[in-house]
């Protein structure tokens, strides 16, 4: 969303590699680095329907196979379905065998049903009776599988136990032979297994043996299923046989006629909370309430890193300097010193970061963070240096973001130098794009540029470490100039 | 460590079982008797802006990315659970390629940080959820028809059989009638293709097909007219609605039709164990659930069987080792063609050929055909004992990621390095060398590997030396084929352990 016209044409290059626009990576004032969604963890903070705005306890979601118990979606087209309300008409009295008549309630009852307001499918369609109240107490289906499945299961179940009871016997043998001091508590379980046959007791074996002699293999036959007669008489009706999408809809049943079709529990959907993979801070963490759009974590790099905006530029011509005219924003609530660079100006990743004494020690106990899990992930941006921003040495100093001087729209013209305007804790600068000769006519014309800014941490430090607040960081940014001109 | 990890540590949590198709990926958890979601393998690609699919890409990194975004899409989106420290149960092919799995594992292991990967071959996990400890089972995919013969839950890798004679091929034969049908070349996208094979086509019995094949057609089923948005209706004459699906079932001089890779695999199969094969056939796979088409394939059958060379086998059939599939496979991307990973093939380890001259003069001793019906939908079968194996076991038969850490590579059958005998000399370099210089280049060239590290007439040698000892004995070595001498009621889970090579220490005594 930097420009609300997609595609994006100032990309920031992540601390893994990937190219994203600014509104897409997260900013870890841990690690002062730019993380983006591929580099960073992502965690299930909450479930909530989307449609009700309904919270469900993990617990409970897990229960319900994650589907709302009170929504539900069109089988036919997905949409959303509404509950319509009839009135049902009273039954009439019936005489019974002794002839008196029963007075049945004669006020006309609510019903309800579902239905479809894009598609127009409704409940009644497959004959699913209208309820007597408006959420819930819909028919549910059972998969036609479960019984077999369970069976199946339990016979597994049975020979993964046997086959681990041998295990286990096998393992005491070789106990056995090596001597009679061996420690009866150790890890295999043995120690169970033994008390069971000391006191007598039936091994749990038997249990699981019951359950494979009780199984029935599945039984092959000649017969197979053949098409139906009338398949090479009948009309075919498109509108009979659901599609793909409908049958997929309901893995369990996948209905392949359309009177089979049944409504779809609204699948819930879930809060997410972000976390960076290298110190395992929280990047964004949401408001636990479904209806709230807000965080009560949220480390994006668009409220830490200055944000660049082409303004507008020449057409890039090979071998050709032309002209450049960038927006620079500080969104920090700091001053910020700024420095145009080449991006092969760039210091080294320094991989020497001051760590105190209790970090490496949390790293070598957790092995499994070994650096080279981050390998895996990292990977090199390609960027292209047919194009190159002139970086003039010039420091710039950018002031702090004042929401006040947001109403304030006299910008203050700058005469002299690559500034051209200055407003608030925004900038505007001159700048030239150099085309070497080489850069192909019609080719995508992408600059790169890099940046060096102060930053000012505002972790509260660590009370044995040194208050060094103010860092110099970097950032390397592409712009997309559009195609070079022939 | 909070108490709350600590709980965790000990309530093991449920784990997932994926199966990413070609078409449609199948995802939910062990021991649910039905997927969670069922979903196209492809993911919305803001770089691109268009839906892109999981199969589609050039390099390894394409691949890894396209990885990531489908697993979050099924994570976040489906299936709502944090992939961190939950084992997953892995639902491959045999013929998956190398750097696929590989991949896969990478972006498991240390991308989304899972503790286990259960790897599982489907067509075991097909005959768990039938109980039966001997099957034939015919899965028919998106791209390719794969039949394997499962004996006492191992897969007779050198009778594995694979034709691109799967949905695909019936687009392809459906897009072609529909053309005929219209007199105009129609350039359908592919979903229309498919809503109108699922919504229209079927496969018509034998008889009819031998009708419409010597020229003089029977009457055809009724046309009907297909509506597509903003253009006028498509045509689709009963011709169509019933042929579509006859590529499957064309013979040619190749003998690759499907009824054919189905005898061919059961008469690569030990003698004992043929005739239970061919009663006890199972047909899965989404393609297979096209209606007619199981009932076809049994008539095929029935009738080839009556057919030379099948009534009395008397010349070598021509096929592929196994072992050759799988190479064509990897080298099938433009990667593998170009760039370091290029390999030779060595003599086969499995002595192929020499296995075969066991079978030439043999007959194929099938009198009859049976099918099972699996308790499941047949897109979902492979699946479902995937959700079986790990339910059962609680997924003790993961690759653990530590393991995995340490080690940096994934088993793999056509690997020398897991398919070599505990006591050939090759075993000795692997001891020798140090694991870090197998995790340099540990995708299955390990051929490759040989052939740098010895001089080659050491080559030859142990190729030589490898091939007589896997023809020299009885059995083949590595617990993949196994005769019929053990009792027939024995039915184990599946165990990558056992299926990769010769690890017998751990196999359960009376299975040996
Ligand atoms: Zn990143
Ligand atoms: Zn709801
Ligand atoms: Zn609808
Ligand atoms: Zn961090």
């Amino acid at each position: 969303m930097a420009y609300l016209t997609q595609p994006d044409y100032v990309k920031y290059v992540c601390s893994c590699g990937q190219l994203k626009p600014i509104t897409n990576l997260y900013f870890c004032r841990h690690c002062l680095k730019i993380r983006c969604g591929f580099c960073i963890c992502h965690e299930v903070d909450s479930h909530y329907c989307a449609n009700c705005l309904e919270n469900m306890p993990s617990s409970e979601a897990r229960l319900k196979k994650n589907r709302c118990s009170s929504c539900f979606d069109c089988p036919s087209c997905f949409h959303t379905l509404s509950t319509r309300a009839t009135l049902a008409q009273p039954r009439q009295p019936v005489p019974d065998a002794a002839g008196d008549t029963k007075v049945e309630n004669k006020q006309p009852k609510k019903m309800y049903y579902l239905s479809c307001f894009n598609c127009r499918w409704t409940s009644r369609d497959v004959g699913i009776p209208d309820q007597p109240v408006a959420s819930g107490g819909w028919p549910e289906r059972t998969n036609p599988f479960t019984t077999r499945f369970n069976q199946l299961l339990d016979y597994y179940k049975a020979i993964a136990q046997q086959e681990k009871q041998e295990k286990l016997e096998r393992e005491r043998k070789k106990f056995a032979i090596r001597g009679k001091y061996i420690t009866l508590t150790d890890k295999t379980g043995l120690t169970g297994a033994m008390a069971r046959n000391i006191a007598g007791l039936p091994s749990s074996e038997s249990g699981s043996s019951a359950a494979i002699a009780n199984f029935t293999p599945s039984q092959a036959s000649a017969e197979v299923e053949e098409l139906p007669e009338d398949i090479f008489t009948k009309d075919v009706n498109l509108k009979l046989t659901t599609s793909m999408a409908q049958r997929l809809a309901s893995p369990a049943w996948q209905p392949t006629s359309v009177s089979r079709l049944h409504p779809l529990a609204k699948l819930l959907s879930v809060k997410r909370s972000q976390r960076c993979r290298a110190c395992d801070h929280n990047l964004t963490k949401p408001e636990y309430n479904p209806g709230s759009i807000k965080f009560k974590i949220e480390l994006l790099a668009y409220y830490h890193v200055p944000e660049v905006k082409i303004i507008s530029y020449e057409t890039v011509k090979p071998g050709t300097k032309s002209a450049l005219l960038l927006k620079l924003t500080n969104p920090t609530g700091h001053e910020m010193t700024l420095q145009l660079l080449r991006p092969e100006d760039l210091p080294p990743d320094d991989k020497e970061e001051p760590k105190s004494i209790e970090k490496s020690l949390e790293k070598s106990l957790n092995l499994d963070k070994e650096p080279s899990y981050y390998k895996a992930i990292e990977r090199r941006p390609v960027l292209s240096d047919a194009c190159r921003v002139a970086a003039p040495a010039a420091l710039l100093t950018l002031a702090q973001r004042d929401d006040a001087a947001e109403y304030d729209d006299d910008a203050h013209q700058d005469t002299g130098g690559i500034v051209l305007w200055r407003k608030s804790n925004k900038l505007a600068l001159r700048l030239e794009v150099e085309t070497s000769e080489t850069a192909s006519p019609g080719s995508p014309a992408s600059a790169t540029l890099a940046l060096q800014y102060s930053y000012r941490n505002t972790v509260p430090p660590a009370a044995n470490a040194q208050p060094h607040r103010v860092h110099t960081l970097y950032a390397v940014i592409t712009l997309q100039l559009g195609l070079v001109a022939g | 460590m909070t108490l709350y990890e600590g709980i965790a540590l000990i309530q093991e949590k449920q784990a997932v079982v994926l199966d990413l198709g070609t078409d449609y990926t199948k995802f939910g958890f062990t021991g649910e008797a039905a997927p969670r979601c069922i979903i196209r393998s492809e993911f919305w690609c803001p770089a691109e802006r268009r839906d892109k699919r999981v199969y589609d890409y050039h390099t390894a990194e394409e691949l890894y990315d396209n990885l990531v975004h489908m697993l979050h899409l099924l994570y976040y989106r489906h299936v709502l659970v944090n992939p961190k420290e939950r084992k997953v149960v892995v639902v491959e092919s045999l013929l998956t390629p190398t750097l696929f799995r590989e991949t896969l594992a990478k972006v498991l292991f240390t991308h989304y940080e899972v503790s286990g990967v259960v790897w599982a071959d489907s067509p075991r996990l097909c005959a768990i959820t039938l109980g039966i400890p001997i099957a034939l089972v015919v899965s028919i995919g998106a791209r390719e028809a794969e039949v394997c013969a499962v004996v006492h839950a191992s897969v007779v890798l050198r009778a594995i059989q694979s034709q691109p004679l799967a949905a695909r091929a019936i687009h392809d034969e459906l897009s072609r009638l529909l053309d005929e049908d219209n007199n105009s070349i129609l350039h359908l996208p592919d979903h229309i293709i498919e809503d109108i094979k699922v919504k229209a086509c079927f496969v018509g019995p034998r008889s009819r097909a031998v009708e419409w094949l010597e020229g003089n057609g029977p009457t055809p089923a009724k046309s009907v007219q297909y509506p597509v948005a903003g253009r006028a209706a498509i045509t689709v004459s009963g011709r169509t609605r019933e042929l579509a699906a006859e590529p499957l079932f064309a013979r040619d001089n190749d003998m690759a039709s499907l009824p054919d890779i189905v005898l061919q695999c059961i008469i690569q199969c030990p003698i004992d164990a043929r005739r239970a094969l061919a009663e006890n056939i199972l047909v899965t796979g989404g393609t297979a659930s096209m209606p007619g088409l199981k009932a076809r394939l049994a008539h095929e059958l029935r009738h080839l069987v009556t057919q030379p060379p099948y009534r009395g086998v008397s010349k070598a059939l021509t096929g592929l080792s196994p072992v050759a599939i799988k190479t064509i496979y990897n080298r099938a991307p433009d990667y593998y063609k170009s760039g370091p990973h290029k390999f030779t093939i060595l003599p086969c380890p499995y002595g192929y050929n020499n296995h075969m001259s066991m079978f030439r003069s043999d007959r194929l001793h099938v009198r009859e055909f049976k099918f099972h019906k699996s308790s499941c939908h047949d897109n979902a079968c492979a699946w479902t004992g995937g959700a079986l194996v790990a339910g059962a076991d609680g997924g003790a038969r993961a690759l653990a990621r530590d393991v995995f850490t340490r080690e940096r590579r994934l088993r793999d059958w056509p690997c020398l390095l897991d398919n070599t005998p505990p006591d050939h000399p090759h075993r000795l370099y692997r001891d020798e060398l140090s694991i870090s210089a197998f995790a340099v280049q540990h995708n299955m060239s390990t051929r490759l590997f040989f052939l740098q590290a010895c001089p080659a007439q050491r080559i030859i040698r142990d190729a030589r030396y490898l091939l007589k000892w896997h023809t020299s004995r009885p059995r083949l070595p590595n617990g993949w084929s196994l005769w019929t001498s053990r009792p027939l009621d024995t039915q184990r889970l599946v165990d990558h352990d056992f299926s990769y090579g010769y690890a017998r220490k751990s196999r359960p005594q009376h299975l040996i």
